[in-house]
């Protein structure tokens, strides 16, 4: 009998504490849009949502979205310190019911940073040299004006862009490249000013050119066209080594975290 | 026991030299030259010392066997002056009006030939006026920047042909040259970019010989134009004979040969600098530390090149043409329509603004 009542209360013991891990892995669950920061409205989340089931349904790809005021005291992830936000953002998705393909975009507002990471074949459809180098042009103005349901309407916008493309097996790349005008604006606008200055160049140069095929009239430097055949003799040659000079320079090994960098998990973020 | 044996190559031709006990000198069968044993050996260990510069040509004026005019050419013919510009030119005496290759206004019989210089050599007129109409219409081809109104013309206006005066010289060059030259390798080793640069020192020594560098020896004509419409193919040149003037005219020479010496020299420096530079390779950069040239005993001649002569006016500037009268080769300037070239930058600029974009964008 007392058997019994142990065994039974071994069984409450161990179903609660189930429920209890399970509750805490489930508090998400697959939820795709988490506005822990507040930044959105209602039915900003609603549309935003709507984005990303429909991503979900038309090419079984998980885009997250998260926003958080601080990733370093977050208990959605228990008892967990993360390394950067890189690490967080990788614990999030995995700790979340989504599937083995997908992307997530995490905002932490107190440290003021973002990150992208993708999972499983969201590293082909989103690739690191390019996908990710797009994203971050399409959003980051909005992100940085403080404009968040336009920098995340974007995001997912351009996630349903790739993802759509990649169902040709040819995934955007410098090879089969994205021509979206507004992330292009983005792209160029920092080298605006050396642009402005090749076009100059150029111009100069077809000016130079153009004038002067109609002056034709120029002194000859030299007498070459007067040197009798075969009458150069070459009679005296002799090179002679005279010292070494060797400089060496360091050379980074390229950045961890930051702008661009690939964070302790990889994808790419950076401050705003 | 063994001995050493060491060839000495001549420096003049490369041939192997021998001692020569009648002379005592070591002396090239070949070529005759003749140097001291000591100075063989420093060629060999590469003691090599530049000579000084020195351009000595045989004095013009007292060159002998000159041909004087004959007493036919005297009466055939006269100098003409002209009072607007001052040319001076040499036709048939026959000639009751003519005008100014240069400036187009009416010349004046002046003094007789006697007393000039007789030239030389001549190369005669080998293009007709229908060549120059030809040549005129390709070379206004493909010049974007022509104004339209110019472009319409199809005859040049004022067509002279005209003998220049030129001095043509004929020398061997000795040069000898210092450069200092680098090889340049990189790697990489672990955190670090290493970058190695060998410094040499290049030495070099050449002869080569030049025949028959014209320099024009007349003020009237830009030297521009006259190297502009070079070379001319010396196997057509003749000696001087006053028929091949007949229908012509010729500019009188008022340069001095030892005006133009200068010109010569130059030139002659810098092809022998080029020569010896192109025997520099297998570096990753060269440059030049010092040059010497030597010339001894260059000759000169006087000689009567074809040119044909063209002016155009436009918008009350004077464009002038020169042709080169047996090649053919034209050169001359030409008004540029301004208006023209501003709408072609703008048309180009768009289009280079949107490739640079798409290319940036690609990036």
């Amino acid at each position: 009998m007392i058997k019994k009542i142990f065994s039974f209360i071994a069984c409450i013991v161990m179903m609660t504490a189930v429920s209890v891990v399970a509750s805490a892995a489930s508090e998400y669950g697959d939820e795709r849009v988490v506005d822990r920061a507040g930044l959105f409205t209602d039915s900003e989340e609603n549309s935003l949502r709507e984005i990303t089931d429909k991503i979900k349904e038309e090419f079984g790809f998980d885009c997250v979205m998260v926003t958080v005021n601080s990733y370093y005291n977050d208990n959605m992830l228990g008892a967990y310190s993360p390394m950067d936000l890189s690490d967080y953002a990788y614990k999030f998705y995995n700790n979340g019911d989504y599937g083995y393909n997908g992307i997530i975009f995490v905002v932490s507002m107190s440290t003021r940073e973002w990150w992208f990471l993708q999972f499983g074949e969201g590293k082909t459809i989103i690739s690191d040299s390019y996908g990710l180098e797009w994203l971050e042009y399409k959003v980051l103005d909005e992100l940085k004006d403080g404009e968040y349901y336009e920098c995340f309407d974007k995001f997912a916008s351009s996630v349903y862009d790739f993802a759509k493309e990649a169902t040709n097996n040819k995934p955007y790349s410098t090879g089969n490249p994205y021509l979206d005008v507004e992330a292009y604006w983005g792209k160029i606008k920092g080298k605006l000013i050396v642009i402005i200055i090749i076009c100059v160049a150029a111009l100069a140069l077809i000016a130079w050119i153009l004038i002067r095929t109609m002056k034709t009239v120029k002194k000859q430097p030299d007498a070459n066209s007067y040197v009798k055949s075969g009458s150069f003799n070459l009679y005296f040659r002799n090179d002679t080594f005279m010292y070494s000079n060797t400089t060496r320079t360091r050379v980074n090994s390229g950045s961890r975290g930051g702008r661009g960098g690939g964070g302790s998990r990889g994808g790419r973020g950076g401050r705003f | 026991m063994a001995e050493n044996m060491i060839v000495y190559k001549c420096p003049e031709c490369g041939a192997d030299i021998q001692f020569s006990a009648a002379e005592g000198k070591m002396k090239c069968r070949y070529c005759d030259g003749e140097f001291d044993i000591k100075e063989l050996e420093d060629y060999d260990k590469g003691h090599f010392k530049q000579k000084p510069e020195e351009f000595n040509w045989k004095n013009f004026d007292e060159r002998k066997g000159r041909e004087d005019w004959s007493a036919d050419e005297l009466n055939q013919l006269a100098t003409y002056r002209c009072s607007h510009c001052g040319g001076e030119i040499i036709g048939e005496g026959t000639t009751m009006a003519t005008k100014c290759p240069y400036c187009d206004n009416p010349v004046v019989m002046g003094e007789s030939i006697d007393g000039l210089l007789r030239p030389d050599l001549i190369i005669p007129f080998k293009k007709t006026p229908d060549d120059v109409q030809e040549a005129f219409k390709r070379f206004m081809k493909g010049k974007l920047l022509l104004p339209s109104k110019f472009k319409k013309r199809n005859k040049p206006e004022n067509l002279k042909g005209l003998y220049v005066p030129f001095w043509l010289f004929d020398c061997d060059s000795d040069g000898q040259a210092d450069f200092t030259a680098t090889k340049v390798t990189s790697w990489r080793s672990g955190d670090y970019r290493y970058r190695k640069t060998d410094y040499y020192s290049v030495k070099r020594a050449g002869k080569m010989t030049f025949l028959d560098i014209p320099v024009d020896s007349s003020t009237k004509m830009d030297d521009s134009f006259m190297e502009s419409i070079e070379p001319y193919n010396y196997r057509d040149i003749e000696k001087f004979n006053s028929a091949y003037l007949a229908g012509y005219m010729s500019d009188r020479y008022d340069v001095d040969v030892k005006d133009s010496i200068e010109r010569a020299n130059r030139r002659i420096r810098a092809s022998t600098s080029e020569m010896l530079r192109s025997t520099v390779y297998g570096y990753n950069s060269v440059s030049t530390s010092s040059l010497s040239v030597q010339i001894k005993e260059g000759d000169i001649q006087y000689a009567l090149l074809p040119v044909w002569m063209m002016n155009t006016e436009y918008k009350g500037k004077t464009y002038t043409i020169a042709m080169n009268g047996q090649t053919g080769k034209m050169v001359g300037e030409l008004p540029i329509d301004y208006l023209r070239l501003v709408l072609y930058l703008l048309a180009a600029f768009p289009i280079i603004a949107a490739i640079l974009t798409l290319l940036f964008g690609m990036m």
